[in-house]
């Protein structure tokens, strides 16, 4: 075993492979970076890319690119509010607020570097979980995986808002998300649903154009409003990068929390059809709930710096993690992994047993190129970190005419289609209606991601078991979960409160 | 009382689901079941949420929600000029996308934005205007191969033989 992991570096680390990963990791930044653009679009892309190449150079080539796209998509999330991915929309509640209140350096140091712990912790948990994770897999049926969706809706509702309005509406909200996901063409019985007789919406409601407006829309009119700079009421003389190391000093004092939200990212990467999206806001709810004090729960959502660690550990990790099923069941945890799956076959490997035993250094060598990838691409934007938050002291009127080309160009390369464009603006229209009257947006993406998979385990589970589904000693168990995650903030106020008049 | 803006959303949202309910109360048992379960449950949260905002005591401003918030008019300027303003301006872009199509709309738009809208000075404008087409014609043209749609006019002026 140990052999192979060694194999496996050195797999790595021939010049021809090391070459194409260097290669897949700059096409990674750039995606990363740019909003639309997504890690699985690109992977489709240079699938026709990989037919000359050997197993040994191809997967370092996709994977150093697919690997470092979540750690760049922070970037664009903290210093403009836009996510440059899915999967980094959680880190704009907090990071993009930081930004605001005038600590980028800080903020994107702490991305960074929580990225790369959560991106090397997936990938160790990718080489030890492999052999023993399959029971774990196998164990959940349609009833188990449609209450642990329900649980992680329950997770962000929670930290939707205060008090029970805000649980409610954090419900409420989820319940919107799941509603929009009904549109399109059903899967079951082919009925079309709400698509107002358009076929542009017989595929649904394209997730992209939906986030970019939802998130982007309402952070320019914001800034128009505001009529500054991103960064306000800070003296441009004032270095932003500054900060930088104190961000990733901020990943080490808060090391057991990046660590437990790795641990989430890559658990929640290992269950098929969760992925990136759900990963980060359950990170961002346990960074909240880990709140150690009434007044630092407070701060979440007006910049602090646990609301970074947690998605930019999570929505790393959950890559490693998402490599499991696919490698060794040859089930994929992501569309990502799906596109990453037609590799497999594309190279001539079948995934399964085989990826344990005759190509375990190749298994081990996409350990290595997440790790390895990860950390130059982070050397690399720490670098460049003092230009990239001085971006944040350039004027309101001259960013918003970019902001505005990089939303609309985002959103149009999802189908194509000028309707991906009507799309973003409803959504933007609708994202600024939900931020004015106080209405969550997390857990409306969360149902809006995973509307499509609730209704398939509630269909099998329904048809299935009947009403007896409820009555699975899994099910209850993790029901129980989601009611004590729905009181734990009632109990954890109430026992701050005390805890604070004690002393 | 005094009804707002979120009685409104609240009381949309009741009425979004009632359709949706009785819509989806057509289909076959496979394809209503999530609906249905959805309809209703979310019918009954914004309910309650209409009728708290409505009688309720506890306080229900936006900023309860762990989500970013708006800022003031920076000037004293009205805020909702100012985001009628905003939203009329990306409207607008839209506009132009359809009439002349996405490749066009760039630099003229860039260029209105910088000019009219932001007051910038004409040299600043025409170099930040090249370098927004730059990177739109290398990276969406040029390296991803996006298609783009023509525009109304374009297509006019082809349908007329004009444009080949």
């Amino acid at each position: 075993m140990f052999d192979s992991f060694i194999d496996g570096l050195f797999m790595v680390l021939q010049w021809k492979a090391f070459i194409y990963m260097t290669i897949g990791m700059a096409i990674g930044f750039c995606v990363g970076i740019l909003p639309g653009l997504g890690g699985g679009t690109t992977l489709a892309l240079m699938l026709p890319f990989i037919y000359k190449m050997t197993p040994q150079e191809a997967f370092p080539f996709l994977l150093g690119m697919h690997s470092v796209v979540q750690t760049t998509g922070d970037i664009t999330s903290v210093l403009f509010g836009i996510p440059g991915e899915a999967t980094s929309v959680a880190t704009i509640v907090d990071g993009y607020q930081m930004t605001k209140n005038g600590e980028a350096g800080r903020a994107l140091g702490a991305a960074l570097m929580s990225s790369l712990v959560g991106a090397i912790f997936g990938a160790l948990f990718l080489a030890v979980a492999i052999p023993i994770v399959r029971p774990l897999v196998l164990a959940f049926g349609s009833p188990e995986m449609l209450m642990i969706t329900l649980l992680g809706l329950t997770c962000i509702a929670t930290l939707s808002g205060r008090g029970k309005r805000g649980l409610l509406l954090g419900m409420m909200t989820g319940g919107v998300g799941f509603m929009l996901s009904l549109v399109g063409q059903e899967r079951l019985a082919g009925i079309l649903r709400f698509t107002f007789g358009q076929l542009y919406l017989w595929n649904g409601l394209p997730m992209v154009p939906v986030m970019v407006g939802l998130f982007a829309i309402p952070e320019i009119v914001d800034m128009a409003v505001a009529g500054t700079s991103i960064a306000r009421n800070v003296d441009p003389s004032v270095k932003l990068g500054r900060g930088v190391w104190q961000g990733i000093k901020d990943t080490f004092k808060h090391f057991w929390l990046t660590v437990r939200c790795s641990l989430i990212g890559a658990f929640i990467g290992l269950m098929p059809g969760m992925g990136g999206g759900v990963a980060q806001w359950i990170a961002y709810a346990h960074a909240t709930q880990s709140a150690r004090t009434a007044k630092e729960r407070e701060r979440f959502g007006k910049g602090a710096v646990r609301g970074v660690l947690g998605p930019g550990a999570a929505n790393n990790s959950k890559e490693g993690g998402s490599l499991i099923p696919t490698v060794a069941f040859g089930i994929p945890g992501s569309s990502s992994m799906a596109i990453l799956l037609g590799a497999f076959f594309l190279l001539g490997i079948v995934p399964g047993p085989d990826m344990l035993t005759k190509y375990l250094p190749l298994t081990f060598s996409m350990v290595w190129t997440i790790c390895i990838s990860n950390i130059i691409v982070v050397a690399v934007s720490l670098l460049f970190i003092n230009y990239l938050a001085r971006l944040t002291f350039i004027r309101g009127s001259l960013l918003i005419p970019f902001i505005i080309l990089l939303v609309l160009t985002g959103g149009y390369t999802s189908n194509n289609h000028v309707g991906d464009l009507i799309v973003v603006l409803v959504s933007g229209g609708l994202g600024y209606l939900m931020v004015r009257f106080g209405w969550p947006r997390p857990p409306f993406i969360i149902g809006f991601i995973l509307g499509d998979l609730v209704e398939n385990y509630l269909y099998i589970s329904v048809t299935r078991y009947g009403i007896d589904w409820l009555y699975r000693p899994k099910v209850i168990i993790i029901f129980l979960i989601a009611v004590g995650v729905a009181l734990y903030p009632f109990l954890q106020k109430k026992n701050l409160l005390n805890k604070e008049v004690q002393v | 009382m005094k009804l707002s803006g979120k009685h409104f959303m609240s009381f949309g949202l009741i009425l979004c689901t009632s359709y949706l309910v009785i819509t989806a109360l057509k289909w076959p048992f496979k394809t209503a079941l999530f609906p249905v379960t959805i309809g209703i449950s979310v019918f009954f949260m914004a309910t309650a949420v209409f009728l708290m905002d409505l009688f309720g005591k506890e306080k229900s401003d936006s900023s309860e929600a762990l989500d970013f918030k708006l800022s003031e008019s920076g000037d004293g300027e009205p805020e909702l000029k100012r985001t009628i303003n905003i939203f009329l301006w990306i409207l607008g872009w839209f506009l132009v996308i359809l009439l002349i199509g996405f490749p066009l709309s760039v630099p003229i738009y860039v260029m209105a934005l910088l000019r009219f809208r932001g007051k910038e000075s004409w040299r600043l404008t025409i170099i930040l205007t090249a370098v927004a087409w730059a990177f739109f014609y290398g990276i969406f043209i040029k390296i991803l191969n996006t298609p783009f749609m023509d525009g109304w006019i374009q297509r006019g002026l082809m349908y007329l033989g004009i444009l080949s």
